[in-house]
């Protein structure tokens, strides 16, 4: 049995991986290695996102650094027959340059890859997130040794604070101001909360964090308590991520085994362990009074600040809470320093940011850039522009708690700051694109939806009027809507952003006032002349046959559910509108593009 | 756990996990293929793990390369420094093997009685 094995090959063990079948990749991976006698020379690896999600499942392999996209469980003979053992990569499935005549470089043109920063994603894709002895070896419990050995409390705190790193959460609140607040408090007991409750749809960057590299947060979590002086942590993370659970619960007691949680850490005196409570995945819980609330056990609902939490928070004891992915820059501040970190990003916003594409982009995935870079540059070099040659409309950032950044300011520099100026927010990051093809009334019905249907209900405003709201939108989208409701929807919006409980509640109105400041023309389309210039709210629209392209084959009648298509031969088709459901079925089956939405 | 025993942990790992991070090192080039494997490639590729493996070495990369078309000098081992240099030792055995790993890869020096040709990077 070797020791040094000439090649690892990694595969993605994160959500979206495995569920492409990447477990049963790496059983394959590891019967056909012994069938082909390599299992001495080669180990095969579970590790966490690489970004590519759209790509998926994933796989690496070193010492050349090639990476495998799409992989399939039958192409796992090919992969180690040809490039394992003969020594010929599989170009066919090779992410990057195929032709690249060193395969080691075939990743570095891709613009998905050399574009990005990666420090809060670090060790996701590099290391098997199940070893405590693998994050151990690229630098892990190093920043903590540093601090427990040679910092006192005070400086770690301006350390943090120096290294302008703010809340990657939502709020964007400084992350050292936070913890000097707490740090202040007198009390026999304190708590460090980690916030992974992750409820914007569309965003998965702290279920990827504590997929690929839970113990990045432990440790940032045992910093944290060293500088505000507690012992007891507790991470809330949503029962709906099993995946994200499990690695955690695995780290947690790996890292209580080594004795780097427990008593006494690293000889130090100090003492610090950390606990997991499971959430039902409500939104509301993601808000940080409610989150406590939640974990104290009782109905997670929110109550109102101040106090905020470093005075009276988990229990009524002086509490931080801080999210997974402002935790995974820590143990980097005190690696490479405050002075490096802030020499990242934009004047206010220091660091990396972590997003999530989804929506009309062709790279759907996990992406970390430096702040700063352009919105242009994330959704066209990085996410690979919009699929089928479309062209972009908006993007949304911040999930139901923010708002859409139109096309004409595609070249805003993305930081906090520059998000809150144009209606929006960063949020968790989460950044859903949308098309020419896309409805912005409808769409701030769907995120309108969302909020009420995970409102609290403690609060009158969000849960009476975020409701109004919803109904108001809905009759629009309906062909029912008048210039009056236009107005009405503003001044709702800004009576509920003024007078809800928590910060939930207050961005609700966000995505109809975004939509509303860069699409008016879209609501007023809606209401004077009852069209939907997107061809989306269904009400408002009809299909057509063109009678001069017609050449009544009869395609259409034979397809549509409704039976509404008549006609004969050598007379064109009509629908009958009254019957039609709008289902599209027509259109897309007609061979000769005769039938269009009106 | 204390520093020390933390430290020694994270050395040894580091020494397994190289392989993930050394791109731009020291390597070998193996031609594999159908022909290098009948002339013994694999031995001889084996040959060298088993030596890196005895010496601790854990900076060079193994990598493997189809048949460059001169079969009858396979097997073939490319050596490739630090600084890029490249070494091109043909008709490798296993005990070639053993002599490359002691004196080139260890000591630095090319064997010049195998060696066949040197492209300075």
């Amino acid at each position: 049995m070797h020791f040094l094995y000439r090649s690892h090959v990694m595969v993605c063990g994160g959500t979206g991986c495995t569920s492409s079948n990447s477990e049963k990749i790496r059983a394959e991976l590891d019967t056909k290695l012994e069938e082909y006698g390599l299992q001495d020379e080669i180990k095969v690896f579970k590790t966490g996102c690489f970004g590519l999600c759209a790509e998926g499942p994933i796989m690496m392999v070193y010492p050349e650094g090639a990476m495998y996209t799409m992989v399939k469980v039958e192409d796992v003979d090919e992969i180690v027959r040809e490039h394992l053992l003969y020594g010929r990569p599989v170009k066919r499935l090779l992410a990057g340059d195929k032709e690249h005549m060193d395969i080691t470089k075939a990743l570095d043109s891709v613009a998905f890859f050399n574009k990005q920063m990666r420090v809060a994603l670090r060790n996701c894709g590099k290391i098997n997130p199940e070893c405590i002895d693998e994050y151990i070896a690229f630098d892990g419990y190093k920043a903590l040794e540093k601090v427990l050995t040679q910092m006192k409390p005070q400086e770690v705190i301006d350390e943090v604070n120096k290294s302008g790193l703010r809340g990657r959460g939502g709020g964007g609140f400084p992350t050292g101001l936070k913890w000097s607040f707490a740090a202040r408090q007198v009390g026999d007991q304190k708590y460090v909360c980690c916030n992974a409750d992750e409820g914007d749809p569309g965003a998965f960057m702290d279920r990827s964090v504590l997929e690929g590299d839970p113990h990045s947060v432990i440790e940032a979590m045992t910093i944290a308590g060293y500088a505000i002086g507690s012992n007891q942590g507790y991470v809330y993370v949503r029962a709906e991520y099993p995946i994200a659970v499990k690695r955690l619960d695995i780290a947690i007691k790996q890292a209580r085994e080594y004795g780097l949680l427990g008593k006494n850490i690293l000889e130090s005196g100090f003492d610090f362990d950390i606990e997991i409570r499971l959430g039902a995945g409500a939104f509301v819980c993601g808000e940080e009074t409610a989150l406590m609330t939640s974990i104290e056990g009782h109905r997670g609902e929110p109550r109102p600040r101040p106090p905020f939490p470093a005075v009276k928070g988990l229990w009524q004891k002086p509490t931080i809470l801080n999210n997974v992915e402002t935790y995974a820059n820590i143990p980097v501040i005190f690696l490479k320093g405050a002075d490096w970190f802030s020499s990242i990003g934009t004047e206010k916003s220091k660091g990396t940011k972590v997003f999530a594409l989804g929506g009309k982009i062709n790279n759907v995935g996990l992406v970390e850039v430096p702040m700063g870079t352009t919105l242009r540059e994330i959704v066209y070099d990085i996410g690979g522009g919009i699929p089928k040659g479309k062209k972009f409309k908006a993007a949304q950032t911040g999930g139901p708690s923010g708002g859409c950044i139109p096309a004409e300011h595609l070249d805003t520099p993305i930081d906090y700051d520059s998000l809150i100026q144009l209606g929006s927010m960063m949020g968790s990051g989460g950044l859903i694109v949308m098309d020419e093809d896309t409805c912005m009334v409808d769409i701030a019905k769907f995120f309108l939806e969302f909020t009420v249907d995970e409102s609290c209900g403690k609060c009158p405003p969000c849960r009476i009027g975020t409701k109004r709201m919803l109904e108001i939108l809905t009759r629009i989208t309906e062909g029912k809507g008048t210039e009056e409701d236009i107005e009405k929807l503003e001044v709702l919006a800004k009576n509920i952003k003024a007078s809800a409980l928590c910060g939930l509640g207050q961005t609700s109105p966000n995505p109809i006032l975004s939509t509303l400041k860069y699409f008016k023309d879209e609501y007023i389309a809606h209401v004077r002349d009852k069209k939907c210039p997107a061809g989306v709210c269904k009400s408002m629209l009809h299909y057509e046959i063109n009678p001069e392209k017609c050449k009544s084959c009869g395609i259409c009648a034979k397809v549509c559910p409704a039976s509404c298509i008549k006609g004969e031969k050598k007379v064109p088709y009509v629908i009958d509108t009254d019957k039609c459901l709008k289902c599209g079925a027509c259109m897309q089956k007609c061979p000769f593009g005769a039938i269009s939405k009106v | 756990m204390t520093v020390s025993k933390l430290d020694q942990i994270r050395k040894e790992n580091m020494s397994k996990l190289k392989i993930r991070k050394n791109q731009e090192g020291r390597k070998i080039l193996i031609g594999m293929g159908e022909c290098g494997m009948k002339a013994g490639a694999r031995e001889v590729m084996q040959g060298f793990l088993k030596e890196f493996n005895a010496n601790s070495i854990d900076d060079v990369s193994v990598i493997l390369t189809n048949c460059e078309n001169k079969c009858d000098l396979e097997p073939i081992v490319h050596v490739f420094d630090k600084d890029g240099t490249k070494t091109s030792y043909v008709n490798v055995t296993p005990e070639m093997a053993k002599e490359i790993v002691d004196e080139h890869i260890i000591k630095g020096g090319i064997i010049k009685k195998y060696a066949v040709l040197q492209n300075v990077g």
